[in-house]
C-alpha cells in the first residue's frame, strides 16, 4: 500500500455534505446539550444543598430534633453542597473548542470520579441520618408515615436522576479507555 | 463558555459569519466525520453534532490558535466523545460510499478509499486522529496542539501507525 499515493487521493477527495440542522440554536440531543443538562442539575443541587444547610436551624425548632442531629444534618448538606459545586465547576470546564483530545477525555473521567464520590458520600451519610430521624419520629405515626413516604419518593427520584447523569459519563469513560 | 448573544442584530451577524465559516471548512469537517463514522446515518449524525458544538463554542474562540486547529479540535473531540442516541437502527446500514463524491467510472479511486477506510477503522480513536491529520498534511506541531500529545510522541506514534497500515495493506 503506497501511503503517499493514498495521501494524494485523500487530499483531492470531495465529500457530499449533509444538510445543516434546521435551527442552530437549540438541540436537545447533542453531546453538548447533555453536558449542559448535567451542569444545570449540579447547579440546582448545589443551591438546594446550600439552602438546606442554612435553613436546617429554623426547621429544627419546628420538628424539635436534638442539637447533635441538627448539626449532623447541617454538616451533611454542607458536604453535599461542596461536592455538587465541584461537579458543576468540572462540567462547566469541559469546553471542546479549547481542550485537546487528551485533556477533554481526562476531564470527563475526573468528572465521573467526582460524581461517584458524591453519590457514595451522599448515600453513606444520608442512610444513618434518615434512620435516626425516623427513630426520633417513632412516637408520632403521622410524622413517621410522611417521613417514610418522603424517603421512598425521594429515593426513587434520586435513583432516576443519578442513572441519567451516569449514562453519558459511562459512555465517555469507555471511550477514554480506548483512546488513552 | 461564553453564551451566544441574544441581541437579534448581533445574533444574525454571528450566524452569517458562522455559516460562512462552515461553508469554507465543510470538507475538513466531513473528512473527520468520515473517519469516525460506521455508516452513512452515523456520518450525518456526527456532522450535525460537530456543527452544533461549533455553534455553541464559537463565542469561546479567541484566535489564539489557527482556525483550522480549532475546527479539528471541535470535530475530533465531538466524534470521539459522541454519545450515540438510544434509538432503533434500521437492520440494513447505509454504506459510507454514498458520502464520497466519486465519478461512477472511477472504480480504482473508490477501491483505494474503501481499502483505506477498512484499514483505518481498526485503529484506536487517538490513532485515527493522528493519521487523519497526517493525511491532511498538517504539521506535527498542529497535530500535537490538537491531540495534546508531545511532538516526539506524535512522530513515533505516526511511524508505528504507518507501518501497521502498510503491513495490513499487504496482507
Amino acid at each position: 500500500m503506497d501511503l503517499d499515493q493514498l495521501k494524494q487521493t485523500w487530499n483531492s477527495q470531495q465529500f457530499k455534505t449533509p444538510d445543516l440542522p434546521k435551527a442552530t440554536g437549540h438541540r436537545t440531543d447533542s453531546a453538548d446539550a447533555a453536558r449542559r443538562r448535567l451542569s444545570n442539575r449540579f447547579r440546582m443541587a448545589t443551591i438546594m444543598a446550600a439552602l438546606m444547610a442554612i435553613n436546617i436551624w429554623p426547621l429544627a425548632d419546628v420538628i424539635d430534633t436534638p442539637l447533635w442531629l441538627d448539626t449532623c444534618m447541617c454538616v451533611y448538606f454542607v458536604i453535599m453542597a461542596i461536592l455538587s459545586g465541584l461537579s458543576w465547576r468540572q462540567t462547566q470546564r469541559i469546553d471542546f473548542g479549547a481542550l485537546t483530545l487528551t485533556d477533554a477525555i481526562r476531564k470527563v473521567v475526573r468528572l465521573r470520579r467526582t460524581m461517584t464520590l458524591r453519590l457514595v458520600a451522599g448515600i453513606a451519610m444520608a442512610a444513618p441520618l434518615l434512620s435516626v430521624l425516623l427513630l426520633h419520629f417513632l412516637h408520632d405515626s403521622y410524622s413517621l408515615a410522611c417521613g417514610v413516604a418522603g424517603g421512598i419518593v425521594g429515593g426513587i427520584a434520586g435513583f432516576i436522576i443519578c442513572q441519567r447523569n451516569f449514562t453519558h459519563i459511562k459512555e465517555m469513560q469507555r471511550i477514554a479507555s480506548d483512546t488513552l | 463558555m461564553q453564551d451566544i448573544s441574544t441581541d437579534p442584530a448581533d445574533h444574525r451577524e454571528l450566524q452569517n459569519h458562522f455559516m460562512e465559516l462552515i461553508g469554507q471548512n465543510r470538507q475538513l469537517i466531513c473528512k473527520v466525520c468520515y473517519m469516525y463514522a460506521s455508516d452513512s446515518d452515523h456520518f450525518n449524525d456526527l456532522y450535525q453534532e460537530v456543527i452544533a458544538n461549533m455553534w455553541q463554542g464559537i463565542g469561546s474562540f479567541r484566535g489564539d490558535s489557527a482556525l483550522s486547529t480549532w475546527i479539528y479540535r471541535m470535530a475530533i473531540n465531538t466524534c470521539v466523545t459522541y454519545y450515540r442516541r438510544n434509538r432503533r437502527h434500521s437492520k440494513q446500514t447505509v454504506s459510507l460510499d454514498q458520502i464520497l463524491d466519486i465519478p461512477a467510472d472511477d472504480t480504482s479511486r473508490a477501491d483505494n478509499l474503501r481499502q483505506m477506510y477498512t484499514l483505518i477503522s481498526t485503529l484506536k480513536p487517538m490513532d485515527k486522529a493522528l493519521i487523519l491529520m497526517w493525511l491532511d498534511e498538517r504539521s506535527y506541531d498542529e497535530i500535537s496542539e490538537v491531540t495534546g500529545l508531545g511532538r516526539n510522541t506524535v512522530a513515533s506514534r505516526l511511524r508505528r501507525i504507518k507501518l501497521k497500515l502498510i503491513e495490513k495493506g499487504q496482507q
